[in-house]
This record gives structure tokens, sequence and C-alpha cells, in this order.
């Protein structure tokens, strides 16, 4: 291990191998010399002393050395030592840790993309849904607000997940990170499914998942995006709705398809269910509705649409329609939130599948 | 004067990934692949660099294109460039 004294007006930041720094001054100092290395999210972090890292690891079912993989672009080795280091600084406590690695491994399927969500100039965040009773176990907020403030596991959860990909995948704003506006959604964007008021099975049943106490989702996602219907009481008018406002001509997902998320709130959700709809009903009804025409796409965007998406073929036999994804699986459907009539779509980068995964000690996690 | 110790958040690249690949002494001569990521500005940025390379150290230019900017190259194109170039440059202009 290498430890070396570090005055405040040092200016290079410590290599990758140098693991403990001694900052001159308090942890006031230290916080201040880590964002002056560019190593926060530029809110105020917790100091990651080895005490409480130490303790942050003992959330951890694996050792410390061991790494969950190598993170891109920079490939950095996502050990469960920096995981800890990270999850300290976005003030997680222990008992977040099995989330944090689960979405970790999440993030490095081949389909999930992480070197182009990591890179684009696209405003994806990586957003990370909770499922299971492991989301109650941390007293997370599936419900009112889910998306915003005030509660500790949602925003600390959401939080440490940027700081891994940025301080461990490299993904560094203003370097590997091109995103042209960004978004705010990457302080951190994190919440919990609402399977007691969706009349639909939760989302991990949907996909074949079952049994776990716990499963995370990652997607690379824009920040929501409201969608209002106070006025329709019935399960199509309501999907009509959504449908419509899918359909823009520039989102992302109108390239190369990838998956998108319609996050229900729930009284919407039980009242296109009530009019006899099933979470595949629904998925058939957005990918025929959902559609942009391509009068509605200048002449050269069309073109280049025709180019990276590879489906020029296909265009007629869409009408001149084109639907944001490729099948109507790929438009997921989860429900989340509080009473009112709003839902929320979630498009995503497009170059990018997500990924659900098993939380592996939630069981372990429930007796700590 | 009292210091705070602190543990370093930052994972660097696994030595796998951070060897480089280039094992040619020099470019004269050889065939230079030159790889866009599909955006329109890659092709400007390419052909200036492709030039002067071409003028001054000989090199035969073969240009390939990835299709999709926000995805990998395919691993067939990758073989192909393999096959077919001594060095590879990319252009990733937006």
């Amino acid at each position: 291990m290498s430890i070396r004294t570090v005055p405040l007006e040092a200016n290079a930041a410590p290599s990758p191998e140098e693991l403990e720094l001694r900052i001159a001054g308090d942890e006031a100092a230290a916080i201040e010399q880590y964002e002056a290395w560019g190593f926060t999210d530029g809110l105020p972090i917790v100091a990651p002393t080895p005490e409480r890292v130490e303790a942050m690891c003992a959330g951890a079912t694996r050792y410390p050395p061991e790494s969950l993989g190598d993170l891109m672009p920079r490939g950095g080795s996502a050990t469960v030592q920096k995981i800890a280091i990270n999850a300290v600084m976005a003030g997680c406590r222990p008992q977040h840790m099995p989330v944090l690695m689960a979405a970790v491994e999440a993030i490095q399927d081949d389909d999930f993309n992480l070197i182009g969500v990591q890179t684009t100039t696209h405003p994806c965040a990586v957003m990370l849904v909770v499922h299971g009773p492991v989301a109650d176990e941390l007293a997370m907020n599936s419900g009112h607000n889910c998306f915003g403030p005030g509660n500790p596991a949602n925003a600390r959860l959401g939080r440490a997940l940027h700081l891994i990909l940025q301080n461990i995948g490299g993904g560094v704003p203003g370097q590997s990170d091109k995103a042209t506006q960004g978004s705010p959604a990457k302080y951190g964007f994190c919440f919990a499914e609402n399977a007691s008021e969706s009349p639909w099975p939760s989302y991990p049943a949907s996909i074949g998942l079952e049994g776990g106490a716990g499963y995370v989702t990652v997607a690379a996602c824009e920040g929501p995006h409201n969608i209002n219907d106070h006025g329709s009481s019935d399960g199509e008018s309501i999907l009509n709705t959504v449908a419509q406002t899918m359909a823009t001509a520039g989102n992302n997902n109108l390239y190369v398809g990838g998956d998108t998320f319609v996050i229900f709130g729930p009284e919407h959700a039980q009242t296109v269910a009530a009019s006899g709809y099933s979470r595949s009903d629904v998925q058939d009804y957005l990918y025929e509705h959902a559609r942009v025409a391509t009068e509605r796409i200048s002449a050269a965007k069309l073109e280049e649409l025709l180019d990276w998406g590879g489906y020029a073929d296909q265009l007629e036999g869409w009408g001149g329609r084109i639907p944001l994804t490729r099948c109507p699986s790929d438009i997921r459907v989860m429900v989340a939130g509080g009473a009112g009539k709003h839902s929320a779509w979630c498009p995503t980068f497009g170059a990018t599948f997500s990924s659900t995964k098993v939380i592996e000690s939630s069981v372990e996690l429930c007796t700590i | 004067m009292s210091t705070t110790t602190v543990l370093n958040p930052v994972a660097g690249p696994s030595p796998a990934l951070s060897e480089s690949g280039l094992g040619l002494d020099s470019l004269e001569g050889k065939r230079l692949g030159f790889l866009s990521n599909n955006k329109p500005n890659s092709e400007v940025l390419l052909e200036a660099v492709a030039k002067p390379l071409s003028q001054r150290l000989g090199v035969s230019i073969r240009g390939y294109n990835k299709g999709v900017p926000s995805l990998n190259a395919p691993a067939e194109l990758l073989e192909q460039i393999d096959k077919e170039c001594d060095a590879v440059v990319l252009a990733i202009n937006d």
C-alpha cells in the first residue's frame, strides 16, 4: 500500500495506485482537495476515511480486494473496496453495498454498452431501480416524489452509482464524458418499483425473474419526461396520451431502438388495467401508436436515421411511421409514484439495453 | 500540522487494457486504415490526417466506416481491418 502526505496546495491528482492519502488539515480540507482533484460530483461528500470504508465493506458479501470487473471507458477495476470508497463519499450505509454491487454487475452486460453510455454526447444517466422486499428493508421510496429528493436510500444509491461511473469507469465530465448538456439525473436517478400498487406483475416477474428478495434494473436514460392526463378516464385514452408524448422526432430511440421505459403512476396504471389492458397489451399499443411519421422529420435527419438505423427497407411496411423500438417488449412498463394522474417516459440512449440482476445477498442483508 | 487520511476513489485501468498493441517502428510504406464513426466531421478529421501521411510517408490509405456511431465497430469489420491494415487511425469527431 502506498501512502503519501499531500499538501493542500498540491495540484496533481494522485495516481490510482496510491490508495491511502494523507492530506494536510482536517476532513473539510480533505474534501476540498478531493473537489479540486475532480473526485466529487460537486456536492459535499463524506470523507472516505479508512475506518468508514472498512465499515462499508462489511456490508458486502465479498472480500474488499475482489474485483467485480473493469468498468469502461477507462477500464478501472471495480473492487469491492473501490465501490465502498465511492459509497462512503455518497453517504451510503453498509446495507446499501449489495445493491451497488448488483448494479455494477448489471452495467457490464455487453448489450448495456457502458463505453457508449459513458462517452456519448447524449445526456443519459444510469437509472437504478430497486425491486422486491429489499427496497422496503432499505426504506426506499416507491411512492410520492420517488424520482425526487428526500429519501436517503434513493438519493445516496443513485449518487454512489454515478460516482462509481466517474471515478472507477472514468466517465469524467468534460473528459471522457462528452455529454453536450448532460442531465441533472447524472447526480443520481434511483427509485423503487411500486409493485404493491401495480395492477400488473412486478417488473422482474415480467421478464421471467422470480423468487429473489431483491433485484436491480439499470438503464441508460434521460431524466423522466412527465405525461399528464387528468381528463381521460379509460385506458385507451390514457395510452393515447402516453403514445403521443413518446412520438417525438428528437429522441435517441428513433435511431437504433434499444429499449425505452414507461413508468406509470399507480392511478394511470389502474385505469389502464381496468380497461382490460395487460402489460403486453400496453406494450403492443405503444409499439403501434408511439411512432413518428416521416413527414415530421427533415430530409437530412431522415437520411441520418435510415443510415444509422438501417431500416430503410422496413419503412414502407411501417406505413412511413417509425417505431421507437424494434419490438413491443422493448417498451418496458413498470409502476412507480404516488397519487395523482401523472406518468413518465424515460427515453434511453438508444444504443443500449437495460439489465436486471438479482441482489445476491439480499436474504442475508435482511438479517443484518 | 495535522493530517487527514482518506482513501483514493479512483481506479486505474487493468494492465491488460493499458498495453499498446502497435508494434510498428515506422509507418513508411505501410497499409493504414482510417475508421470513421459515421458522423460527418469524422471524415473531415480523417482526411486531414490521411493526406499528409500519404504524401510524406507513402502509406496506402484504406477507409472504413463502423456504421452506428454509438456502438462498437462490428467484430467482422475489425477482423477485416486486421487482415487488410498494418495500423489504424480512429476518428470520433461529431
